[in-house]
Formats: structure tokens, sequence, C-alpha cells
């Protein structure tokens, strides 16, 4: 998931500082001390203010969000801090066997988070290395948003903004992960998306580097009233498919698809970081959030297919038959889940993707 | 030589040699100059780029540090684990060998190698430079990064993925991993970072830029392999080696040194770029020798134009200030000597042009100033303001032209004054002077009365016209004659004039004027023709007894050629033998015996026959030729005396007239003193006549001849007394022994009783005076009875015996010897 701010950097910081000056507290302690303090990495907007507030409330404690605006940049966040300037860490599904082995990541449990049984077990496996050390928070797929009526034809293909016409021209957006870009260039070439062919991701780099001229920009779209797809100087980007709910509530004729060639099925999990001084707080924020009630109402809010049956069972049909957050069985058979590359073809798609990236600014 | 050609010939070496020196030391500076600015420019050049080089080199190493020292390049290298390294930290490192390469755009490749040499991460900006190979580990690149150990390394080659020249720029990463290896642990070998940086710059300036105009740059290794050079040269590598060594060997960086490459010579320097790598600059000779022409062109060519300017602008100056000035006081000159006067130099410059031209211009103008003298001088005379001859002729000839135009009549009047030469010489020349100036008065007045006259009769022809001949000679053009009288008229009135006494230095003088007159067209058609005959006129007033006017007659005319006709026989009459004297006999008028002879000249022309004496003396005393004759006539009568008393004929005095011309122009006393030593007469037998005029002309001279001619013995008679002004008391003073009775007196003494009575006073006078009286011309009895009567002493005459030649006188006294015997 990806959120566009400028303000990462700043929060960063803050980040940091809370970090330095935040003060050890017992999960247990509440109303004589110092609330407690959590810095989470996040998306923006990826999860509900009110909830957090209710947390805060009943936990006594203060939740802080850092936010990225790509998977890769949350690596390099990671990187960078060495994983230590965060408590809890939102991370995509692949991406965490490799936190895990960074030894970043701390263990979950159920003896910690009693609500973990409200889990769809499937997700807990979908990657490899989950297995105690990632809770599940959402899923869903990554397809693309445009504006219906900016365009002569319904955006169906992969091909229609990585090949783009003319009127489509400078008026695209794209994400800045390898994984994403590379891996739906090769589904558009009718490759899978976790190809370690050389020629196919030869190929795939080819249609990104001749892509790039019209590509607006890689940073992920606001989501709100001031999103570029809500004035339409992006007609159409890749765009997960809640990110795309929540910015079609600001203007109708924002569509979602996912594109005949397939896209891609993400699962994004909450991490408790090693290096976490409030690690009972968190998993305290943790059961908070699978809490049905917290789960459902924070799945509404981000439009995304909840892992949590507790919370199924609390949402309105509407919402679990939507098949933007619940696609349906052809869309996620044609659709992949990132599988791990061996190191060497990771090197080449990286410089294949970067390549792509080489004279955009 | 005209003063151009001086002046440029004097210019020329002054102006030329000069430019010439000035030419060669400027030009000799400028090469030099020139030459040590193109080698300074050579060496600026590779200076330039080495030091960009260097530059380069220096940053990027000072780069690799900084980039080495980056967290996640660290953290990159630093995980062990390959697979953590390519799905982790693969594209986060990756970014930011981007945020390098946007940084620095010209490393176009980053890499970190693992210690084997094995390309690890790989991030170019040239989307088509594809890696070579990953495995490095036998690249002379990357044994030269292990060679380096913990310094930088930084080299230049050529990158094998793409043939090109570029720096690398290469550090190892000796890391301790803090996380895992323990606090005193030694840190490791991680691994390499390594830069590869374009170096299109430095290709393209040493391939493309020029040093100079043909100069080119060229880098070499050691081995004298060009690495870098531009497409059109080609050289050895044992040429470029020797070069390089060369170079080295110099001792002064900033000389180049020079060699000849492909045949061609030229300058090289160098200078060490980076790992044994030199840059070279070369430069062609032929552009050296290039400039050096162009140069020394271009200094010839301003030489020659100064010059030429120079030499021009100074000639025409010249020629403006000075030549053309020059040149036309020149032809002012001329115009002056050419006679014109009247000139305008047109120079008025402020200089000693001016100066000289004013100074020409006031010459002129007092040459016309001395011109306007001379000829005033030239036609006035100085003593009396009036017009001279030299004018009057001009005068003449131009009242001639008009009057033969116009047919009309006019007159000259030519007068002499009567017997000037004696006031002159009596009284001197100063009173002479004075005389002439009043006459002149006289002249002028009496003719401007004339003309008012001649005025007021209505007439408006030209004025009369005076002018001073000479001496005492005057002429008067009447150009108005209304009928022939006219000029008469005027000429008794110009007499009349000068009649009236003249009162000089308180003596009173009388003089008279002779006058001539002669008419146009009919005394004469030529200018000299009609003063001539005035002359003529004027002379024959003169022999009319002065004090008169005549017309011109054409008998005079020829009475004057006879008379010169006669003065030239006379001149050679002497010579000739043709002059004889005659003897008249004296006789004592008591006893009728022969007492003397008066010796008389007679000229026997073989033309004519005897010619008169009256006719020839007169011609003979004025042309001078009296003197000597008369010198000729005192020998011979000496001789005769001499002779006849030889011959024994008694006491006979011989008297011989001696002219009054000879008493002024000759030492009478001297003459007769020499005659008589010669002849050995004895004085008291000669006896000098003399006629009045010698004592009246200069009576002190005369005096003193007498007186010497009395001391010698001599008797002295006067002749012709009664004929001329002489008064007796001048006799008184004068040693006179005898006095002659003028025939004129005696002729009509008989018929007229005034004339005897006054001879008979003469006689009684003279014999109270103790003088002798002679009586002339006696012809008849009744004369002589009566002179006898009167006591005359001695009588000659017709009657008696005309005058006879000497031998005949000598027959004759001896018979009278014999009568009176």
């Amino acid at each position: 998931m990806i959120r566009s701010t400028a303000l990462v950097p700043f929060f960063k910081s803050m980040a940091v500082l809370f970090v330095f000056f935040s003060l050890p507290a017992s999960a247990a302690d509440s109303s004589a001390q110092k609330p407690r303090e959590l810095v989470l990495l996040n998306w923006s907007e990826y999860i509900d203010p009110e909830l957090v507030v209710k947390f805060e409330k009943q936990f006594n404690a203060k939740l802080t969000e850092v936010y990225f605006e790509s998977d890769d940049l949350r690596d390099h966040m990671m990187l960078e801090t060495d994983g230590k300037a965060y408590d809890l860490a939102l991370v995509n599904g692949i991406s965490v066997d490799v936190y895990r082995k960074r030894g970043w990541l701390s263990s979950v449990s159920g003896t910690q988070i009693p609500n973990l049984k409200y889990i769809d077990e499937r997700w807990l496996d979908a990657f490899p290395g989950l297995e105690g050390y990632a809770v599940p928070y959402f899923w869903g797929t990554m397809g693309i948003a445009y504006r219906k009526d900016l365009v002569p034809t319904p955006v169906s293909s992969w091909m229609d903004i990585l090949q783009p016409a003319e009127y489509l021209h400078g008026r695209i957006g794209m994400i800045e992960n390898s994984r994403d870009a590379l891996g739906m260039a090769l589904k558009a070439l009718g490759y899978s998306a976790n190809s370690t062919d050389t020629a196919q991701i030869k190929a795939a780099e080819q249609l990104l580097v001749a892509q790039q001229p019209h590509v607006k920009t890689y940073t992920y779209i606001a989501l709100n009233e001031e999103s570029a797809l809500v004035s339409g100087d992006i007609i159409a980007t890749m765009l997960y498919s809640g990110d795309a709910l929540m910015v079609q509530e600001h203007h109708k004729e924002i569509a979602y698809v996912v594109p005949s060639e397939g896209g891609n099925i993400w699962v994004d999990y909450l991490v408790v970081l090693e290096s976490s001084k409030n690690k009972a707080l968190a998993w305290a924020f943790l059961n908070f959030l699978n809490e049905p009630e917290n789960a459902a109402q924070l799945a509404e809010f981000v439009y995304y297919a909840t892992p949590n049956k507790g919370a199924e069972k609390l949402l309105p049909a509407e919402f679990l038959e939507d098949p933007v957050i619940y696609p349906s069985q052809a869309v996620l058979s044609r659709s992949e889940f990132y599988k791990p590359l061996p190191p060497r073809v990771s090197k080449k798609r990286n410089i294949a993707f970067s390549r792509a990236l080489q004279s955009m600014d | 030589m005209k003063l151009r050609t001086k002046i440029l010939l004097l210019l020329i070496p002054l102006i030329v040699v000069p430019m010439l020196a000035m030419g060669w030391v400027a030009y000799s500076e400028l090469n030099k100059k020139s030459e040590q600015k193109a080698f300074a420019e050579m060496q600026a050049s590779i200076d330039h780029i080495a030091g960009h080089l260097k530059l380069k080199v220096e940053t990027a190493v000072a780069n690799i540090e900084l980039f080495a020292n980056h967290t996640l390049i660290k953290k990159y290298i630093l995980t062990g684990d390959e697979e953590e390294r390519y799905t982790l930290l693969h594209g986060p490192t990756l970014r930011v060998l981007h945020s390098f390469q946007e940084a620095f755009p010209s490393y176009y490749e980053i890499r970190i190698l693992l210690p084997d040499g094995y390309e690890d991460i790989r991030r170019t900006s040239l989307p088509s430079l594809d890696n070579l190979t990953e495995e490095e580990g036998q690249n002379p690149l990357f044994i030269a990064l292990q060679q380096a150990g913990d310094s930088v390394s930084s080299l230049i080659s050529r990158n094998p993925d793409n043939g090109k020249l570029a720096l690398f720029v290469g550090k190892s990463l000796v890391l301790r991993d803090p996380a895992i290896d323990a606090t005193g642990a030694p840190p490791t070998l991680r691994g390499y970072l390594a830069l590869t940086i374009d170096l299109e710059e430095l290709v393209s300036h040493v391939g493309n830029d020029v040093i100079g105009n043909t100069g080119y740059m060229l880098v070499t290794d050691r081995q004298g392999n060009a690495l870098i050079q531009p497409e059109s040269v080609t050289i050895e590598e044992s040429v470029l080696r020797n070069t390089l060594e060369t170079i080295a060997a110099r001792p002064y960086r900033d000389e180049p040194v020079k060699t000849v490459y492909n045949g061609q010579s030229a300058y090289v320097t160098g200078i060490p770029l980076l790992n044994n790598l030199h840059l070279l600059a070369v430069l062609p000779e032929q552009e050296i020798t290039q400039i050096r022409n162009r140069l020394a062109l271009s200094v010839i060519t301003i030489m020659l134009v100064t010059i030429l300017v120079a030499a021009g602008t100074l000639l025409l100056v010249l020629q403006h200030l000075v030549i053309t000035p020059i040149h036309r006081l020149g032809v002012l000159a001329s115009e002056i000597g050419r006679g014109n006067l009247d000139i305008e130099s047109g120079l008025n410059s402020n200089d000693e042009i001016g100066k000289l031209a004013t100074a020409f211009e006031a010459m002129s103008g007092s040459l016309r100033q001395s011109d306007e003298k001379i000829r005033y001088v030239a036609y006035h005379d100085t003593l009396t303001g009036l017009p001279n001859r030299a004018m009057f002729q001009e005068y003449l000839n131009h009242v001639i032209a008009h009057a033969r135009r116009i047919r009309s009549q006019f007159a000259l009047l030519f007068l002499d004054i009567d017997d000037f030469k004696r006031i002159n010489d009596t009284l001197g020349h100063e009173t002479g002077d004075r005389l002439l100036q009043e006459v002149t008065d006289r002249l002028s007045t009496c003719l401007r009365d004339a003309d008012y006259v001649a005025r007021m009769g209505g007439s408006d022809a030209p004025d009369e016209f005076l002018a001073r001949l000479g001496g005492d000679e005057f002429i008067i053009l009447l150009p108005d004659i209304s009928g022939q009288h006219a000029p008469g008229a005027l000429a008794h009135r110009l007499i009349e004039a000068l009649s009236r006494p003249l009162l000089l230095e308180d003596h009173e003088f009388h003089i008279s004027a002779s006058i001539g007159i002669t008419l146009y067209p009919t005394d004469g058609k030529k200018g000299h023709e009609l003063v001539k005959n005035a002359d003529v006129a004027m002379y024959h007033a003169k022999e009319l007894g002065k004090n008169n006017y005549q017309y011109y007659l054409e008998s005079m005319n020829t009475l004057a050629h006879e008379r010169l006709a006669l003065e030239n026989k006379l001149r050679k009459a002497l010579e000739k033998d043709e002059l004889r004297l005659y003897y008249q006999p004296q006789l004592e008028a008591s006893t009728g015996r022969i007492v003397g002879v008066e010796a008389l000249l007679r000229w026997f022309d073989p033309d004519h026959g005897p010619i008169p004496p009256d006719t020839f003396i007169p011609i003979a005393e004025n042309s001078g030729l009296i003197i000597p004759i008369g010198e000729w006539v005192i020998k011979e009568a000496c001789r005769q005396a001499k002779a006849w008393q030889t011959a024994g004929v008694g006491k006979i005095v011989v008297s011989v007239n001696i002219s009054a011309v000879q008493f002024a122009r000759q030492n009478v006393p001297e003459v007769i003193h020499a005659a008589l030593i010669e002849s050995g007469l004895a004085p008291a037998l000669l006896e000098a006549e003399i006629t009045e005029s010698v004592i009246m002309d200069q009576p002190e001279r005369a005096v003193e001849q007498l007186s010497a001619l009395k001391e010698q013995g001599i008797s002295i008679a006067l002749d012709d007394f009664g004929t001329g002004y002489s008064s007796f008391s001048y006799l008184h003073r004068f040693p006179i022994d005898t006095l002659k009775i003028d025939r004129s007196f005696i002729s009509d003494i008989c018929t007229e009783t005034q004339h005897a009575e006054i001879v008979a006073a003469i006689i009684a006078m003279s014999h109270i005076l103790k003088l002798r009286v002679v009586a002339e011309g006696i012809e008849d009895e009744d004369q002589l009875r009566l002179l006898t009567d009167k006591d005359c002493d001695l009588v000659q005459g017709f009657l008696f015996c005309r005058p006879l030649p000497a031998n005949e006188i000598a027959q004759l006294l001896a018979r009278s010897k014999v009568k009176t015997a």
C-alpha cells in the first residue's frame, strides 16, 4: 500500500526523537503515568484515526505514525535506521522473511495477542517465514485506477498504461517498486510476475524504459480531494484496490480495474520490531485492532478485505460483495502472489527497474 | 637639382633609417613576444587540461571517500548473505548509487566489487551500457585496485564495456561489522567501491582542441602509445617515447622542445597526467614561422606606410610652407627683373617666408621708387630740373609722330648762351651753374607767359617743351605755331629776357644767346635732322654776331657741311705740308723802311686751291686744330726769321699771330721759348700778335703769359684793336708793346672823319702809354698821308706789299736793303 506524502522525512526525524525520548512504560499502567508511546511505520491513511484515538484513550498510549510511500522506501527506512526507530511496522508479505532474517522482528503469538484466533489461517502462511512473526492486516489487489470520463474506452489491460495512447501521455502514474512495476510489465507481456528468465526481465525492462517518458509520476498519488485523479492531472495510475475506492469517494468517475492479464494479490502484515521497548503495548495494540468491531471499522475505513473472520461477520453485504474489495475468482486466478526470487534474479530485476527510473528527474 | 628633390633625398634617409631601426626592433621584440606567447599558450592549454583532470581526480577521490562512508553502502557490503543483499539491500543501495550519479553525472558507472572481483552491484547511468562481464577479477584495473591497498587508486584506462577512456577511482572497503565482530577485532576487506568516470570532455578537448591554429594535443602513455590523439595524427611510439625523454630532460619547464613529427618540424611540450600518462601539446613550427612572417609583413607594411605617409606629409607641408612660396618669390623676382614692379606676393604667412615676401614687396617698391628716380634723373637735367636730351628726343619723336598724323607743324628753337664758357672759366663752375639756373628760370617764365598768351588765344595744342641739351645749350619745342613768325617772336622774347642783367654773387652779368629755329616739316622730317639744322641755324646766328636768332636756311647746312669738310682737310693739311707762312712787310711810316713782317698763314688745298684764312682760321680755332697749327706757325716763323738773319737781312722783327685759343689751352711762353731755342732766333726779333679776346677772357692768365713772354724778350702786339670791348685801363695792366689798329678803322679813315679822329686819338693815347701803333690795311696814299700826319709808327697793307712767300720776302728785303742803303 502506498500513500504519497512529503512529510516522511519530517516524520522520520520525529519518530527518531520520539524513540529517544519515550519513556519505557508497562502496558498495564494508565492514568497516573505519562502515556506510553508507540511508533508505527505505515502507509498513510491506512488506519482509522478514530480507532487510534480509541486505542490511545483505552490504553493511555500515544501512537505516532511514520509514513512511507512504497515498500522499497520502507525497506530503505528500515535499513537506514537498522529497524531500531520504530515499534511496529506495516510490512508486505514478501518482505517479512527478509526482515526476520535481518533480526529486525520480534515474535508474535496467540499468547501475546489472543485475538489472533479471529485471523483466517490461510493468510498466516501465504508467504514463507511468516509464522510467528507477522499479524495479517489486510489483503487486496493491485490494478489500474482511472477516470472513466476521461478515456474513450475503458482501461482493461496493463498495456493501456504501459504502452499508452496519445491521450494518456503524461497522465499516467506508476508505483516506484521493482516488484510491482517490473512484475506488472512482465504480466503485461504474458509472463509471470515472478519470472526469473533474463530475456523476459529484459523485455519487461524495455517496456518500462519505453513507457518512462509518458509517466507523470512514480510517486504514489494522494487519496484525498486533492488527488491527481480527482483533478484529472492523472487519468490512469497503478493503484491498490482499496485506495481506489478511497479516492472514488471524491470523484464518482473514478474506476478501478484489475487488468485482463491479471494483477498482484498482496497481503499486508503488522510486525513488532525487535528493538521496540514497548512490546507489551505493541501486542496490546495488535490485539485491539483484531477485536472484530475494531477490525470491521478498520475495514470499512480502508476499503480493504479483512483477514479477520470475526470482522467479516459484522461487515455489510454491500462491502462483502464489492468486487473491488473482494475480487472474483476469475480475477484472483489471473493474479499472482509475489514469490521469493533467487538473489541474482532480484539483482537483475533491481537493475532493470533502476534503469527505467533513470531519466526520471 | 630642384629643392624638392634635395629635400626628398635628405628626408628619405632621415625617415627611412630610423623607421627601419624601429621596425627591426619592433619586429624582434614582437616576434620574441609572440613566440613566447605561443609557447605560453601551449603550456597553458595543457596545464589547464591537466589541472581540470587533477581536479576531477581529486574530487572523485574525495567523493569516493564520502560514498564509501554512506551507511547503506557499508550495510550493503557488510551483509554477507547474498539473498539478503539482493532482496533487501540491493534496491535501496541502487537508489543511493542513483543519487550519487544524479549529483555527479560523469560518474556513469558505480560498482561495488567483492574481494574476488565480482561486481556485486553496478549502476550505470547509461542504460545502453551493458556489462561485459561481472567477473572483473582478471581486469588490470581490478588488480591495480587490489594493489592500491588502503589508499584510493585512480587511473585512466579504457573501459572494456564501451572501449572508451574512463577515469577509474576505487577504494577498498575495509570495515568492521559492529554487529558481529568483537570490539578489538581488526577491520577486514569486504570489497571495493569503484567509480567509472566519464572522460569524454578530456578526450574531446585533447582530440579536438587546437593549439594556436594548427597545433594539437595528445595523451600518451610511457611507452609512447597515444591514447588520445586527433584523427589526422599518427606518430610512432618510439618517436613519442623519445619526445617524453627529451621533455623530461629539459632545463626549463616552459620551454618546448623541438622535434620532427611525420616530417614536420614542431615544438612539443608536455605535462604528466595520472598514472604515467602524459599530455603533450604539439605546435608545428610552420605556425610560428607563419606568425613571424605575418608579423614581418605587418611591420614592413606599417613601416612603409609610415614612411610614405611621413615623407609624403613632410613633403607636402614643405611644399606648401617653403617650396611653393620660394618658387613664387622666384617668379616675383623674375617679374621684378622683367621690370614689372607692381607685384603682390600673395604670401601672408606669419613666418620667415612671409617676412621675405614682405621684404620682396618692399624691395620692389623701393626699386620702383629708384626706377622712378632714375627715370627722372635719366630724363631730367639735375642742375636745372629741365628735361634732358634723352627725354627731349623721345618727346620730339612723339611730337613728330603726332604732327605727321595730323599734318600739323611745329618749331624747334635751339638756344645757345653766348660766351658761356668764358663766364664759366672766369667765375668758376658754381657761378656758371647758378647762371644756368637763372637762365632756366627766365626761359621757363618766358615760355609760361607765351603759353598763357597762346592759351588765351584759344589753342589747345600740347605745351611748349623746354629742355637742356647740355652745357649751355637749350632747346625749345614749340608745338603751336600760328604762322611762321611765332617762333621768331618767341625767340625774340627769349633773347630779350636773357639780355637783362643777371645778378650773381654781387656781380652783374650780361649774357646773350644765339637761337637757331627749324620748322617741321619744312626743315626736316626726322628728329635728328631738325635738331641738327636748328644747331646749324644757331651757329649761323652766332656767326652773325650772336645775340640774335636765325631761321634755318638750307644754304646754312651746306655751309656747315663745307665747314666740316674743311676742318677735316685742315686736320691733314699740316701733315700734308699744305700750310705756308706768307709774310706781309711792316714799314716805318716815316721812312718807309721795312722793319718787320707779319707772318700770315696760308693754306693751299690741292683740290680747292688757296683757302682764305678768314674761312679756315675760325675752323681751326673752333676745332682746336689751331694748337698744332699755331705751334707750327711759331716754329716756322722763328726758323724763317733765323734763316733771314743768317742771310743778313738786318733787323727784321717777325710778328706771329697767336690765337686766344692757344693762350687758353697752351703754355704759349714755353712753346715760343722752345721754338726760339730750336731756331736760335733772338727773342727781340720775335713779336707775338694777340687779339683782345685773350686779354678779355682771362685777364690774370693773360698777364702771366704776356709777362712771361716779355721776360723772354719778345715783344707783344695787340691785334685788331678797337673791335673789342677792351678799354685803355686794361691795356695799362698788360705788358704790351704795340697796338695794331683794326683795318675796319683804317678803311674809311679818309671818308669818315669820326674814324679819323678815333684813329688819331688811339695813336695819341698809345704814344702816351709808350706803345707803338701799327695801322693795318692801308690801301692808298691818302690813308698813308693821314696816318703819317697822325704819327702812326708803322704801316702795313696792300699799298706797300701784299703778303708774300718767304723766298720773295727775302728778295724784297735784299732789294730794300739795297734801297735803304
